[in-house]
């Protein structure tokens, strides 16, 4: 049996990354998560994201994707080969049907749209956080237990998390 | 009979030279269609971008505003009040305040631009003025160079020049030219956008310093830019491009209006 710690201890450790080069905009919705609950690093460009995964590696990752550089897209394309337990939400201007489903195919958490209110932000950085213990630990469990009753056990406890996660993975 | 058969011929290249061009209209809506589609989505993000900021500011005053009762009113509060009296600090709400103000001034900018550009296509004017037609579509060239890291100036001239020619292709000319001069640059580069006025043409020139194209030493009238440059040459315009050291520049010159009797 997984045992589950509080969500409030379980959101301290949380480390979020907010892309985008809207400095303004990025900088005052790092102090409005911030308020409530989520501290956050911020970075401009999709270079600079990838050096800073590559340095930290956050836990969350809120992205937009039209950026000088690299193109917000081609982060989520390469950060889903190199960091696969990563969770990408996706926060642009620039929303498509085309481009979420885009998203989706490279396994992002969510696709929300520009001006966004900040409680479903925090609430859907927290469900993305969730999700990535689970799938972590699942994956560790996986890893060292071996036995069938135990992958049932996890499996049953995935699923359980999955509805309580706001995002793409709600619609699996 | 022969006469007939002559008729005939007549008649039938008569109708394919009509065919052929309302094809080329054809074309030539489609493309107009296409870039307005890509000028007005453009656009759009840009407002969306600000609006987000806008979005943002004003809520987290509502969020400083929102700690602030809780300060007052709360136990802790109401000793706090006591002590301190009712005065609030303001000095937190003076930043967010004043982008609140800037955004919506630039957003303003945005919707504007937008309505020109938007008013102009309904209209189809002929004639119009050369450096307004380029301020409408300066967003779209600063994201244009933007997505390369590139930083694009642009000067345009004081003086009031009307073009006759299509509007549309005109911008469409400027355009295309501006991502051809970025093509062959590497992120980082500088490219300048200069409007001017010379003997009954206006000029719009775009220059960079940028070794990657092969020197040409001197210059040459292009004759392989295909649609672009009939386009051109049917506005009574031309293109001609110079390759001097390492400095590369494109010369669009678009007709005057003429002024009338």
């Amino acid at each position: 049996m997984i045992a589950w710690v509080k969500e409030e201890q379980k959101m301290k450790g949380m480390k979020v990354l907010l892309v985008d080069d809207e400095i303004e905009f990025v900088n005052t919705l790092s102090d409005r998560l911030g308020m409530r609950g989520i501290k956050t690093d911020v970075v401009y460009d999709g270079d600079q994201a990838l050096d800073y995964v590559a340095k930290n590696e956050p836990d969350v990752i809120v992205l937009d994707l039209e950026m000088p550089k690299v193109h917000g897209m081609d982060v989520l394309r390469q950060l889903s080969k190199t960091n696969p337990h990563l969770q990408v939400v996706i926060l642009t201007a620039f929303g498509s049907k085309a481009r979420e489903e885009e998203a989706k195919r490279l396994k992002a958490f969510d696709f929300l749209n520009k001006p966004v209110d900040v409680e479903t932000l925090a609430d859907r950085i927290r469900g993305a956080y969730r999700y990535k213990i689970e799938k972590t630990m699942a994956a560790a469990a996986f890893a060292e237990a071996g036995e069938f009753e135990t992958a049932k056990e996890i499996a049953k406890e995935a699923k359980r998390f999955k509805t309580t996660s706001e995002g793409f993975k709600d619609e699996k | 009979m022969v006469g007939n058969g002559t008729d005939r011929t007549r008649e039938l290249t008569t109708s394919i030279s009509r065919a052929e061009a309302a094809n080329d209209g054809l074309s030539l809506s489609a493309a107009h269609l296409n870039f307005l589609g890509q000028a007005l989505v453009r656009l759009a993000h840009e407002l969306k971008n600000h609006l987000a900021t806008i979005n943002e500011s004003a809520g987290l005053m509502l969020d400083l505003l929102k700690m602030k009762k809780r300060q007052r009113w709360g136990w802790a509060g109401r000793l706090f009040r006591r002590r301190r009296g009712l005065s609030l600090d303001m000095a937190p709400f003076l930043t967010p305040l004043n982008t609140i103000q800037k955004e919506i001034v630039q957003a303003a900018a945005l919707i504007q631009r937008l309505g020109r550009f938007a008013h102009r296509m309904a209209e189809a004017q002929p004639i119009f003025e050369g450096n307004e037609a380029l301020e409408e579509i300066q967003d779209l060239l600063l994201e244009k160079a933007g997505e390369k890291d590139i930083h694009l100036v642009m000067r345009l001239c004081k003086r009031k020049s009307m073009i006759e020619v299509d509007p549309i292709g005109f911008q469409m000319a400027v355009l295309f030219n501006v991502e051809k001069v970025m093509a062959g640059l590497e992120g980082g580069r500088r490219v300048v956008l200069e409007s001017d006025v010379r003997e009954g043409i206006f000029q719009v020139c775009l220059s960079s310093s940028c070794p990657e194209y092969g020197p040409r030493f001197g210059s040459e009238e292009l004759d392989d830019e295909g649609f672009y440059q009939d386009m051109l040459e049917k506005m009574g315009g031309r293109i001609l491009e110079q390759s001097q050291d390492d400095k590369y520049s494109i010369t669009l010159d678009f007709p005057l209006a003429r002024r009338k009797e």
